[in-house]
């Protein structure tokens, strides 16, 4: 288990020889979705960000010069028989990186650039719960689920197939 | 609109709710648009109410192949689905509002309520066991692993009542408020 420092300090250097560099505040990044089962009413459901406090890393792209090809590259890797591109949704980096843990100086996120030779648009998401000192306090469950809740909601701007917005 | 109106027109609602399928029957026949077989097989055979569905839906995450979300996903464990079941027979049983219905790519089944301004979810991921949560204007209540066949997890029913008073017969609200800007910190 990682120190929350030695989590933190990745996103200062840069994770790939792939990457057109260091990820900005100001940046979108954008979650592809691959089943209609996480969309309803036009919106992304909380489930579909269930990975984004599993150690693994949230898979993500950057919503800039690399985004287009980077998006049929990944639509290519992921798509199968059983699940077909739905869409993506973006959110603001400043906006996840700024969770942090209440009454503490601890933040729940990283965003740093994990970019591969055919996507170079790629980064991740990972969460600091399992570093030594956030782990400590002990996050209850019924919270998490409430994290993944309001990151549904920094995921707001859609771009999503066959589904019409709430008309509101 | 005083009060105890509005406390009627809510309940109403919740009775209208409650008895769907006989009141589509009823209006077909009062329409005089139908023959008397079709009135007569609307009658027994009812159609499929929100309940059903969700039923359905649930049943339908059982079929589903490995890696369905693209990510991997894994479908729930049959054991899950058979709490969530128990649980949505005693949300029927309690003549509480349906919910809606999703699944995560772990295998976790959830139920969320919401309006505006409040969001329920309660989630399984183990045998005859809930987690929930419920937000009230941003402010955060929840419980974990709660066994809910030995102890009924009565603030969640109590919230789920409160929710249905909010609700209104036009309610189509989205479930996550469009331009609602996120705190940023989390309520620990």
């Amino acid at each position: 288990m990682s120190s929350y420092n030695d989590c933190i300090v990745q996103e200062q250097i840069s994770q790939s020889p792939y990457s057109p560099g260091l990820i900005a505040d100001d940046e979108l990044v954008a979650r592809v979705l691959l089943t209609p089962k996480h969309v309803k009413n036009g919106q992304v459901l909380p489930v579909a960000f269930e990975q984004v406090l599993q150690s693994q890393g949230f898979s993500i792209l950057r919503h800039g010069k690399y985004f287009n090809e980077s998006l049929v590259n990944t639509i290519k890797l992921l798509e199968t028989i059983d699940n077909k591109y739905t869409g993506y949704v973006t959110a603001n980096v400043k906006e996840i990186r700024n969770i942090f843990i209440q009454n503490t100086t601890f933040r729940l996120f990283i965003v740093t650039d994990t970019a591969t030779k055919d996507r170079k648009a790629h980064a991740d998401i990972f969460t600091t719960r399992n570093t030594i000192e956030v782990s400590e306090l002990g996050i209850k469950k019924s919270l998490i689920k409430y994290i993944r809740f309001q990151i549904t909601k920094l995921f707001n701007q859609t771009n999503l197939k066959n589904h019409k917005k709430d008309s509101q | 609109m005083n009060k105890y109106t509005s406390t009627l027109l809510t309940a109403g609602f919740l009775i209208t709710l409650g008895r769907g399928n006989t009141l589509v029957a009823e209006n077909k026949m009062l329409t005089g648009k139908h023959s008397l077989g079709s009135s007569l097989q609307q009658l027994t055979k009812p159609s499929k109410t929100k309940y059903d569905e969700i039923i359905y839906e649930l049943d339908s995450y059982l079929e589903l192949p490995n890696n369905w979300d693209g990510y991997n996903g894994i479908q729930p464990t049959q054991e899950v689905v058979a709490t969530v079941k128990k649980f949505l027979n005693l949300i029927n049983d309690k003549q509480l509002h349906t919910p809606d219905i999703m699944l995560s790519g772990t295998g976790e089944v959830a139920l969320f309520w919401k309006n505006k301004d409040d969001y329920i979810e309660v989630s399984f991921e183990d045998k005859d066991q809930l987690t929930y949560f419920f937000t009230i204007k941003d402010k955060f209540y929840g419980e974990d692993d709660v066994y809910f066949t030995e102890k009924e997890p009565i603030a969640l029913y109590s919230e789920i009542k409160q929710l249905h008073e909010k609700f209104s017969s036009t309610s189509t609200t989205s479930i996550i408020p469009k331009n609602e800007k996120f705190s940023n910190t989390l309520i620990g």
